[in-house]
């Protein structure tokens, strides 16, 4: 019997320590024990869902804007590189597949346009339906100004995103009254599966310029540190205007903004100082480079310009071509000569190369006052820039305003002293030459001559067969001159979009198949 | 009452048994090599766990109660166990055999231990012996060849770099290839836990080679299924050591090795001399290519070579001397065992150092651990195994760069003419003509370290609630914090743009496991055995990040807080699991084997609609030699067949991948900014693995020759994988279950003991693995172009086609160079470009842009294996273990940088850049040499096959004659060396053969030659 009850005793502390050791194991199990988020990321499907969210949503697509391959790098300097103004030194170093033009059918490279600007467009894309399908809702009319203002300032950057499209990707509109391929048109939300084509270049301008006009009114018309406003939507869409030939739209739009806007032309005293600071009185969009955001550092467009042996990290990618110094050679007052600076080629080793007191380093990214210095913002759109869209398309459209074209453009060449002033009654291919010229003197390095070169069905030289000095010609390099006829002025759809979108390989820029 | 009744009536059959007559037993264990005494051998009663002893330190041993008809089984490591039925003797005195082959060893498998000779699944061991002797920290260098199947490779050949491995080839594109790692019952964080970029630190460096015990890898889906969802790829289960019962054992190891040199070639640098040589031609024959005149031409390249090479009036500079090191390794090693009747421990202390050929790389590693389990009472009985590490590694990142890489700053970016000081002593700060940097002064500007502390408790429990039912509980709590630091000061060229910078990331890995089972074990009749086995699990992650950095560093500081611009940031992630499972095996009479598994798995990273996956496997297995045809065959001591079939699952490399993403930290104007990440499949799920394993055993002459053959065939399903998609979405992929891969193999293993007499036995064990990896299915047919992950700037190219191996090389199909003129040419393998000649009756080009690309090479070999041959005579014994591969591929990315054809201006060569094109006539390896010409990547030119054997590890030792150190009250004292990679012969002499798991190589450094020596006492 005592046996018995020491059994079930026993059993019992056994049936109790089973049950604890039991309950500890599942402890653990709790209902939501499956159910676990990030920490640092959302459902994408929830992502705007008040005001806060389309602001913090905004903000993010601004970022992408400075990402290297967009214009934190490869959307300025392409077009300087191609333009013929800037040379680039050495193979290897930097970008110098663009300025070599070995981009090719088979390869990725520089595919990251694409899928960088392509990404920048879902980012505003994700706002602008949002807005539109109202999931955020506002209680004031203060706040639904608010998100009015912050969907305009979306469907400028996607306007922006596809004309840089169709600049890189498709030929100029005025080559074929834009009848080619363009780029495939996103303004809604995609199957992940889909299979985008290409649209024509007419359709692609049609869609930027539907986007800035419907954006422009809803805009603030002040001031706004490194955020679009009315008067960069406007600047955006006379610089399409003139693109595409649309000269009295161009003249409108590009009048408008020097008449009404709050932005005044630096002066020529305070011109050189206006590239050691942020903002200046004629920048009507500046993207902000903030160090600890979207400072490319060492592979900045400060370090770009750099040359090689002032600091240890700077790459000597590029300089100031001959034909670009020669050319300058001529204006030895111009003040914007303060923004060249000696290049490294005076203690060059290679024998044929050293040139002392050359002037090849292009100064406009030195630093605005940030630190490191390579954080410089990006300044998109300047009122420097509107004059030259004004005083052209007044130059180009029927019934032409020489009188305002010629003050327009003398605004600017202040900035030489020696320059005479021109007069209205000079002839228009004068004049439109000068605009041409000051142009590029005034724009180099910003990311404008070669666009502004083909656009019009002009034809870019390059310096050399090839870099600046070097013993030979490599393989598969570009001819001396290139323009619009030359295949490969623009770039073709990468190797990876025809993989995936077998429908788009139809529509590969000729010459590139 | 009923229930009362009822249960009454199931222990009354349990205990049936006890209605036998019973007597008592004496008797003594004793070895058949040399009639010495076996102590503390394990005598147990067959099918009744309670049921045993075990023997004293004289091998003697006594039982009581024991039925006149049951049998023992008599069992010590080391020695084949032995079934005696008693018969009604009251005296059984055992002989047992030493089991030298290891045949009918305990392992341990999943939730449980297995006899070799009957285990249903397929499985490998590898025992402490095979692992303590070797110099290195890493354990995994073991297991290379000596297990059939098994693949391991190794990324770089820094000392703390992580370790891959490959059981049964490739089953993922995009998973986890690697195998889960089991340490002691519970799943344990294996790979690189560093979040330093390019410097990887293995996880598995913390575990102290000397504390395990065997390491048991399970191949096929009966051994793994019960692990279910992890465990596609194979399981490595890891025990470590445990105390026995007897006096306390005190066991001292000091180790110290050399690493003098690379374990072979790789990619060896032309002398200056030939550099200069080299050069010369470079620029001449640019200029003449150019239209100059041989006049201009060497005008222009001597006045050259005399501006960029001056002579140095120090003579020539020795960079190889100055950048590489011998790597030494240190091992001191204190370990303490013993145990009584109720409880046993084993407790270990050891201090590591291994300090690469590099010295920017080292490894220090403190680790203790103890393993203590306590019988209570005698239904409960407690365990506990606590261990902590600390491992501190330094590295650098090895990946294509100009600054930090010392095997491409030696090899690739710097000449003997230059030297890291200026003619007064001063260091030169500025970029080489190379675009290297003057790594001998920049090292001293830098650090990164990754410190990994880890602390495990395992607590298990383990409860007998009637005979042969148990319950066991299994918990585990691991933390793991790693600390990476990485500091450049303002003087580096990393760190001057913001006055120095200095980063600290520190991770916290915590992971809590709880592993429940219920046991039974139960033999009726002495033929129908039965256990069964149910559990459930759950297992709980979460890592922590955190990370500050600084800019603007004060002279001299390295801190965080003393920084003038600070940064943080701070995230976590999860990932949980819970499993249910149950597991049953029968076997009749000890020659119908059946088992069947179930496990049932859900887990966090997928999403409702898919989250719980069901896995299992059944398998059985046939002993014929038990049979009565064959039980009088004398020369056929064992035979045996197996079968098994199974399903297991991988789950997704991500957290939240089923989850469409929008993430933050994308900021603007100092404000927060958020952005589409990803697009993402709702109805993600596991990766799914369909396993069916065939093997036979034979053994022969008293189990002295073995034989076996397994063949495999593993089909993988439901593959991850990320489908490129239009990146006109923004999108440039969705990851989705759509791939399927197989896998298929033939494992051979041979084991003998040639010699055994008196005092010499010599075993002789040769491996052989075949591998037929192919891709059954991909996203609408449709090929994936990947590049080579490892080593920066998508060296290596290839594609993931159907019908072909996952590891094949994409690219151009190198022809060679014309003998006429100098010219690289290309196979077009195309009709579209215009053919440059006819070359082996082929259409060649020029030009590398013409041809096309093909599958140039796979890089998994055809077959693999290992070769073991251990000799032992008196006190002496001689290990030698190869390995060897046939039928790969490697790929040499490093190639086209020592031999660029001329396109770097001033980078070195390597000596296979000496055989090239010099006049027309000459058949070279190489094209005429032309500044600015050259450099083509993703072409068969770089990739070699890769046969090889190489003697892995040597051991050879000696112990000191018992009678002289006994007089020293020592028990045993062994003088050892052993070496690491020491001989290597291969059908390529450019890289070392052991690379990464894509069989590719850039500047990775190479593994090295260890030699070693080492001192063992016991006390």
């Amino acid at each position: 019997m005592n046996q018995q009850k020491k059994l079930k005793m026993k059993n019992i502390i056994k049936l109790f320590f089973l049950a604890s050791v039991v309950a500890v194991g599942l402890s653990a199990c709790k209902d939501d024990f499956l159910e676990l988020r990030p920490s640092t990321s959302r459902n994408a499907a929830e992502s705007i869902t008040n005001l806060a969210d389309a602001e913090t949503a905004l903000n993010g697509a601004y970022s992408r804007l400075t990402r290297l391959d967009y214009y934190g790098r490869r959307m300025v300097n392409y077009a300087d590189m191609k333009g013929g103004d800037v040379g680039v030194t050495s193979r290897g170093i930097a970008d110098d597949a663009m300025y070599l033009f070995t981009h090719e059918k088979d390869k990725d490279q520089y595919g990251a346009y694409w899928t960088t600007i392509y990404d920048a467009v879902l980012q505003v894309n994700n706002i602008i339906i949002n807005i539109e399908e109202g999931k955020v809702t506002t209680t004031s009319p203060a706040d639904a100004a608010k998100l009015d203002d912050f969907k305009a300032q979306a469907l400028t950057i996607r306007a922006l995103a596809h004309f840089d499209l169709v600049r890189l990707y498709g030929y100029p509109y005025l080559k074929d009254n834009g009848a080619s391929w363009g780029a495939p048109i996103v303004t809604t939300r995609l199957n992940p599966l889909a299979k985008p084509k290409r649209e024509t270049v007419a359709k692609v301008y049609d869609q930027v310029i539907a986007d800035l006009t419907a954006a422009a009114p809803l805009l603030s018309t002040a001031k706004k540190n490194g955020m679009i406003n009315q008067w960069a939507a406007k600047a955006l869409l006379s610089r399409v205007y003139l693109y595409k030939g649309d000269y009295p739209n161009a003249y409108a739009t590009a009048k408008n903004i020097i008449e009404s806007s709050p932005y005044v032309l630096y002066t020529p005293a305070n011109w050189n100082g206006s590239w050691s600071s942020q903002f200046g009185s004629e920048s009507i969009f500046e993207l902000l480079i903030i160090p600890s955001e979207s400072d490319q550092g060492n592979a900045s467009l400060r370090s770009f310009y750099r040359p090689r042996n002032d600091v240890r990290t700077d790459l000597g990618a590029a300089t100031a071509s001959n034909i670009f110094l020669d050319m300058f050679n001529n204006y030895p007052n111009d003040v914007r000569w303060a923004r060249l600076g000696l290049d490294e080629f005076g203690n060059q080793k290679t024998p044929g190369r050293e040139i002392p007191g050359r002037m090849g380093w292009i100064k406009k990214y030195e630093g605005d006052g940030k630190s490191p210095a390579s954080a410089v913002n990006i300044k998109l759109f300047r009122l420097s820039e509107v004059h030259f869209i004004a005083a052209e398309a007044a130059m180009k459209m029927s019934g032409k305003d020489a009188v305002n074209a010629v003050k327009w453009l003398n605004d600017i060449r202040k900035r030489n002293p020696d320059a005479a002033p021109l007069a209205s009654s000079d002839a228009d291919q004068i004049i439109i030459d000068q605009i041409m010229l000051e142009r590029r003197k005034e724009l180099i390095g910003e990311g404008h001559t070669y666009f502004d070169i083909l656009r019009t069905g002009g034809t870019v030289t390059y310096d050399g067969p090839v870099f600046f000095g070097a013993p030979t010609i490599p393989s598969g390099g570009r001819p001396q001159t290139v323009n619009w006829d030359y295949f490969k002025c623009v770039l073709p759809i990468s190797i990876n979009e025809l993989n995936v979108n077998p429908e788009i390989k139809a529509q590969q820029n000729p010459g590139y198949e | 009452m009923m229930i009362k009744n009822a249960l009454l009536f199931v222990l009354g059959m349990l205990f049936t048994n006890l209605l036998l007559a019973q007597i008592s037993i004496t008797g003594k264990v004793t070895s058949a090599d040399d009639g010495s005494n076996i102590p503390y051998a394990n005598i147990q009663v067959k099918g009744d766990k309670t049921k045993g002893t075990v023997a004293d330190a004289e091998g003697k041993f006594t039982l009581e109660k024991i039925s006149s008809t049951a049998i023992l089984t008599i069992s010590y490591i080391g020695y084949s166990s032995k079934e005696v039925p008693v018969r009604n003797q009251s005296v059984i005195n055992v002989v047992l055999e030493k089991d030298i082959l290891n045949l009918d060893e305990v392992m341990v498998v999943a939730y449980g231990t297995a006899r070799k000779s009957t285990f249903t699944g397929s499985a490998s061991t590898v025992n402490a012996d095979a692992i303590k002797d070797i110099p290195s920290t890493s354990f995994e260098n073991a297991l290379a060849g000596n297990v059939p199947g098994l693949q391991l490779s190794r990324g770089s050949g820094q000392v703390g770099s992580s370790v891959s491995i490959r059981i049964r080839g490739t089953g993922s594109m995009n998973a986890s290839n690697e195998p889960l790692y089991v340490i002691d019952g519970v799943p344990v964080v294996s790979g690189d836990v560093s979040q330093l970029s390019n410097v990887t630190s293995n996880a598995l460096s913390s575990l102290n080679p000397n504390d395990i015990q065997s390491i048991t890898v399970l191949k096929d889906a009966a051994a793994s299924a019960l692990y279910g969802s992890r465990a596609a790829n194979g399981v490595v289960v890891i025990t470590t050591k445990m105390g026995r019962r007897g006096k306390t054992n005190i066991t001292l190891r000091n180790d110290l090795g050399f690493t003098p040199d690379f374990a072979y070639h790789h990619n060896e640098k032309a002398s200056p001399e030939q550099q200069r040589e080299l050069r010369y031609e470079t620029y001449y024959n640019g200029q003449i290519n150019s239209g100059k005149t041989d006049a201009e031409a060497r005008a222009y390249t001597e006045n050259l070579l005399n501006l960029n090479l001056p002579v140095d009036p120090r003579g020539i500079f020795d960079w190889e001397d100055a950048i590489f090191r011998t790597g030494v390794y240190r091992n001191h090693d204190l370990s303490f065992s013993g145990g009584d009747e109720k409880s046993t421990y084993f407790s270990s202390v050891s201090y590591s150092k291994e300090d690469g050929m590099v010295r920017a790389n080292g490894l220090d590693r403190l680790s203790g651990r103890l393993n203590m389990t306590n019988k209570l009472n005698n239904w409960l009985s407690l365990g506990t195994n606590v261990s902590f590490s600390s491992v501190k590694k330094k590295g650098y990142n090895d990946t294509n760069n100009n600054g930090d890489n010392y095997l491409q700053m030696q090899r690739n970016l710097v000449f003997g003419d230059w030297f890291p000081t200026k003619q007064d002593g001063s260091p030169v700060t500025t970029r080489f003509l190379s675009y290297g940097f003057n790594v001998l002064y920049y090292d001293q500007l830098r650090d990164m370290t990754s410190v990994h502390n880890k602390l495990t408790l395992n607590e298990t429990i383990t409860i007998d609630i009637a005979r042969g039912l148990s319950f066991k509980s299994i918990f585990a709590y691991t933390e793991s914090r790693i600390d990476d630091y990485s500091w450049r000061s303002a003087e580096h060229y990393g760190g001057t743009s913001k006055n120095g910078t200095v980063d600290q990331y520190n991770t916290t890995r915590l992971s809590l496991v709880s592993s429940n089972t219920l046991n039974y074990n139960q033999s009726f009749n002495n033929v129908h055995n039965l256990r069964l086995l149910a559990g459930f699990e759950a297992e709980k992650t979460r890592n922590d990040f955190t990370w500050a950095g600084g800019s603007d560093l004060p002279s001299g500081m390295k801190t965080v807080s003393a920084a003038g611009k600070k940064d943080a940031g701070a995230s976590y992630t999860g990932s949980n699991l819970l499993s249910y499972f149950t597991f049953g095996e029968y076997n009749y009479d000890n020659r119908y084997y059946v088992s069947g598994s179930l496990r049932r798995d859900g887990s966090s990273r997928l999403g409702a609609n898919s989250r719980w996956g069901n896995f299992g496997s059944v398998a059985a297995s046939w002993r014929l030699k038990e049979e009565a045809f064959l039980r009088d065959v004398d020369w056929l001591s064992n035979l045996r067949l197996k079968f098994s079939y199974g399903i297991n699952g991988t789950l997704p490399s991500s957290f939240y991948g089923h989850m469409p993403l929008y993430n933050y930290g994308s900021n603007y104007n100092e404000k927060p900014g958020g952005f589409v990440s990803t697009v993402a499949d709702p109805d993600l799920s596991w990766e799914t693995s369909y396993t069916y394993n065939v093997g036979m055993e034979a053994g022969f002459i008293n189990n002295r020759l073995y034989v076996g053959v397994e063949y495999y065939n593993r089909d993988s399903r439901n593959l991850l994988q990320n489908v490129p998609i239009s990146t006109v979405t923004g999108f440039s992929n969705i990851l989705t279950n759509i791939g399927v891969m197989n896998n298929q193999g033939i494992e051979i293993e041979l084991k003998g003991e040639i010699i055994r007499k008196n005092n010499f036995t010599w075993t002789l064990g040769a491996n052989a693995s075949t591998l037929n990896s192919k891709i059954t299915k991909l996203y609408e047919g449709m090929d994936i172009i990947w590049y080579d992950p490892t080593g920066g700037d998508n060296q290596a190219k290839f594609i993931y086609r159907e019908g072909e191996s996952p590891k094949s090389f994409w690219g151009k199909e190198w022809a060679g160079v014309d003998p006429e003129n100098g010219k690289a040419m290309w196979y077009t393998n195309n009709t579209t470009a215009t053919p440059y000649k006819k070359w082996n009756d082929r259409d060649v080009t020029t030009s590398y842009s013409a041809a096309s690309d093909i599958i140039t090479g796979v890089a998994d070999p055809k077959l693999f294996g290992g070769i073991n041959s251990n000799l032992a005579w008196k006190g002496f014994n001689l290990d030698l273990h190869f390995i060897y591969s046939l039928g790969g591929d490697i790929y040499n990315s490093m190639g086209r940088y020592m031999n660029d054809d001329g396109y770097f201006s001033w980078r070195t060569l390597g000596k296979d850049a000496l055989d090239r094109w010099q006049k027309p006539g000459d058949v070279a390896q190489n094209p005429k040499r032309i500044y600015d010409e050259g450099f083509e990547n993703h072409t068969s030119r770089w990739l070699y096959r890769n046969d090889f054997l190489r003697l892995k590890s040597i051991t050879f030792g000696y112990n000191l004659p018992k009678e002289l150190i006994s007089r020293a009250s020592l028990s045993n004292v062994r003088v050892y060396f052993a070496g690491l990679n020491i001989f290597t012969v291969g059908s390529q002499k450019i890289v070392d053969p052991e690379v990464n798991s894509y069989g590719t190589t850039f500047f990775q450094l190479p593994l090295g030659k260890t030699y070693s020596f080492g001192l063992e006492i016991g006390l």
